[in-house]
């Protein structure tokens, strides 16, 4: 599927919160794949490095724990989730560079051979907890694309009817365009 | 607390309570007294459900004071579901009243003559012992309606059994009210609920008329630690945030997205339906319909990690399911209704019954057939028209997911020792796959919870990355896990003593101040390895070997999705644990 074929709706920030169950089962969003996590957060997403370090403590590629985000290259197709600090002993065990990391140490993201090219390409991202709120926006603003069966009961719009015909819708709340994710 | 309330049902005209003080029990609280009191006055290889066996209720050192956060209550027996040792632990309001009525247990022993039930009045005065035949077989929540019409609420705590607990029910739970005096709040697993209702005691009811809090022994001390360790559990992003906000269910994105998920009973490790039971969601579910989703268990919890939860017209249908809840009867059972999840919770409590065996047991049933996955009213129906009323399957389904799996011929019993696991794949996370195997408790999360390890160094330091660190991770965390529980304080805590070196000072500094001593983290640590060599030995004693430290074979044998995992440790090192 074309994803530029598809139909495009713009939300107020208001109406933004009534997406944030969207970004728990997770939406597409066009980056420039082949780069690090920390570099499609802070240098792409121009999140503040130190909200970085300090709020995202747990981070899964492709369900693999991630304990150094340098390391760990996004390609296209990838699902990257976030995460704050989650309680319970394998809330901890799941923390990046955590004290118990040995602990799951089998699923870890271990790092590639061959790095992949950068090139433009699309990501699943999920967010969770209290990354829904403080980071939804961003990604709002820059906009996603969502599967329209998830969006249309979240939104409740008359013109959502229309959606039938759509897989894939692009949202993007008001507030401009980011110059990190072209959609075209 | 200078005192032991011990209760002898054996007598022919009814239970008859005696006072003594502390004797040899000194300076022991929650779980510490609790396995002294089994180990010492127990015999390892009695029946459970016998006259031999003796049910122990027991606050935390710290319990009934200012200390923040420390109204944990530990309860111990012999179990009836794993045969081995058994503290089983519980919030609500209980222990703090028991503590400032100056009690240090409650010892339920001997076995009682006939059928009669009783019920157990304590306040300033003293102790009142009466028969409740009226009460037999009544829910949880209808016996507190009975409680409250006749005692009031605003100043008492209950702990009571449910028809689970009087059917003598493996999985039964022993049920303590909540600050609404709710009986909400459960000392779930292992069976401590048959123990009790073995014993004909329905309801041990506390007054805390005319009680006053607990005073330190040096006030300056304990109150400038308690500020800071206060501030402590504030500032941090887990206890200070992510558990009032969403409370223990926020794991559920998280542990799903790992892969550590266990799902339609262990078969894979992500349920694609997982954020419809979330901790997002149910707390946007609580809130918009007039519920809540930060609320405390007991008074004086700093955290707030409960909640209420309601149903479309704001009627309350039960407390906040935790995590583990979510995960036993949602995700585990392939169910993503939250209504439903809060219906079996519901039920789990009002029968009195431990919420992850009978997950873990309708998931068990649901793989032999019984029913399909996914099925709500079907799950809801075996709880509260089976079990709850006693029928042949609901007894077989009562005693747990190892019962039924044997029931039905079904080798996938996810169990050690017994005992259910809780929401965790070993195969995924293998490190908790070590506690699951070892633990003295039979399959227990919170065997091995208190995460400071780091902090106390117990065994010395660790090097995380090597394979011998899970091992050594595993018994650190179940010798501090062992301590805390000790203490009174919520587990929960953990997470900013192990961010916050000075929060964990704090807490060290809340127990000198309280008991006029100058414990250091390496006499936290003595204390802990004392009681899991307690425990250890009386499961020894009572049959249990190095063979019972493992996991079910078939998760060495199947692998999980996503990470096409097994559980690979090998015994040695699973018979290293306890190497100290």
């Amino acid at each position: 599927m074309n994803e530029s074929d598809l139909l495009e709706i713009t939300l107020d920030d208001q109406k933004l919160q009534a997406l944030f169950p969207l970004f728990q089962k997770g939406v597409r969003v066009k980056i420039e794949t082949g780069c690090s996590i920390k570099d499609i957060l802070c240098g792409q997403w121009g999140i503040d490095p130190e909200y970085v370090e300090g709020r995202i403590s747990t981070l899964f590629l492709n369900a693999m724990p991630v304990d150094d985000m340098e390391a760990a290259v996004v390609r296209d197709g990838d699902t990257l989730a976030l995460s704050s600090a989650m309680p319970g002993l394998v809330g901890a065990v799941m923390r990046r560079s955590g004290f118990f990391a040995s602990l799951r140490h089998s699923i870890s993201y271990r790092g590639e051979a061959a790095i992949p090219e950068h090139r433009a390409g699309f990501i699943t991202l999920k967010l969770f907890n209290l990354l829904m709120a403080e980071l939804g926006p961003l990604i709002a603003r820059q906009g996603f694309w969502a599967d329209a069966r998830d969006l249309g009961p979240l939104l409740a719009l008359p013109a959502l009817k229309q959606t039938e015909d759509f897989q894939r819708i692009f949202v993007r709340a008001g507030g401009g365009h980011n110059k990190g994710l072209d959609r075209s | 607390m200078d005192k032991i309330l011990r209760i002898d049902v054996s007598a022919p005209a009814g239970p008859q309570a005696t006072v003594t003080d502390l004797g040899d029990y000194a300076g022991m609280g929650g779980r510490g007294m609790t396995s002294k009191v089994v180990c010492t006055e127990v015999p390892p290889d009695c029946h459970p459900l016998g006259p031999e066996n003796k049910l122990v209720i027991a606050p935390g050192l710290l319990s009934g004071s200012a200390a923040s956060t420390s109204g944990r209550l530990s309860v111990g027996c012999k179990s009836p579901l794993t045969g081995g040792i058994k503290e089983s632990n519980s919030g609500g309001q209980a222990a703090q009243v028991l503590a400032r009525l100056g009690y240090a247990a409650i010892i339920l022993e001997g076995a009682p003559a006939n059928d009669d039930r009783y019920k157990v009045f304590i306040n300033s005065d003293g102790v009142k012992i009466e028969k409740a035949n009226d009460w037999k077989l009544l829910p949880n929540y209808d016996l507190a309606e009975k409680v409250k019409a006749e005692y009031g609420s605003e100043k008492i705590a209950v702990i009571s059994v449910g028809p689970a607990g009087e059917m003598k029910m493996s999985a039964a739970s022993i049920a303590v009210t909540d600050r609404e005096f709710r009986p909400s709040r459960h000392a779930g697993r292992g069976g401590v609920g048959a123990v009790m209702g073995s014993k004909n005691i329905k309801a041990i009811i506390l007054d805390e008329t005319g009680t006053s809090m607990r005073q330190p022994a040096d006030p300056d001390r304990f109150k400038a630690a308690n500020k800071e360790f206060v501030q402590g559990l504030k500032k941090h992003a887990v206890t200070g945030q992510g558990l009032p906000a969403y409370g223990t269910n926020v794991l559920t994105n998280v542990i799903n997205e790992a892969g550590a998920y266990p799902t339609y009973n262990f078969k894979q490790g992500q349920y694609d339906d997982a954020a419809k039971i979330s901790g997002e969601a149910q707390a946007e579910t609580e809130s918009k319909r007039g519920g809540n989703p930060t609320h405390g268990c007991h008074r004086g919890c700093a955290i707030q990690c409960s909640g209420i939860y309601v149903d479309k017209d704001g009627n309350y249908i039960t407390k906040q399911p935790e995590y583990e809840t979510v995960w036993a009867h949602g995700g585990n059972c392939g169910i993503c209704d939250l209504d439903a999840i809060a219906q079996l919770d519901f039920w789990d409590d009002n029968l009195g019954l431990d919420t992850i065996e009978m997950g873990v047991t309708v998931g068990v049933a649901m793989e032999a057939g019984l029913l399909s996955f996914g099925d709500a009213e079907g799950a809801i129906r075996l709880l509260r028209d089976e079990v709850g009323k006693g029928t042949p399957l609901g007894r077989i389904l009562g005693n747990g997911a190892a019962m039924t799996a044997k029931a039905f011929g079904i080798e996938k019993a996810p169990v050690v020792k017994g005992q259910a696991l809780p929401a965790y794949d070993p195969r995924a996370v293998k490190g908790i796959g070590v506690t699951y195997a070892t633990s003295t408790m039979g399959a227990d999360h919170t065997a091995g919870y208190a995460i400071a390890t780091n902090i106390l160094k117990v065994g010395g330091d660790v090097d995380p990355l090597s394979t011998q660190g899970q091992i050594e991770l595993s018994r650190n965390l179940q010798i501090a896990t062992a301590a805390l529980d000790a203490t009174g304080f919520c587990l929960f805590i953990a997470f900013a003593i192990l961010d916050q070196p000075e929060t964990f000072n704090a807490m060290v500094e809340i127990v000198n101040g309280m008991v006029g001593a100058n414990m250091t983290g390496d006499d936290v640590t003595e204390l802990g390895k004392q009681i899991l060599s307690m425990e250890r030995e009386f499961n020894q004693k009572a049959g249990f070997t190095k063979e019972h430290d493992r996991l079910p074979r078939f998760f060495r044998r199947e692998a999980i999705a996503p990470h096409n995992a097994t559980f690979d440790i090998p015994d040695e090192e699973l018979d290293k644990v306890y190497n100290w």
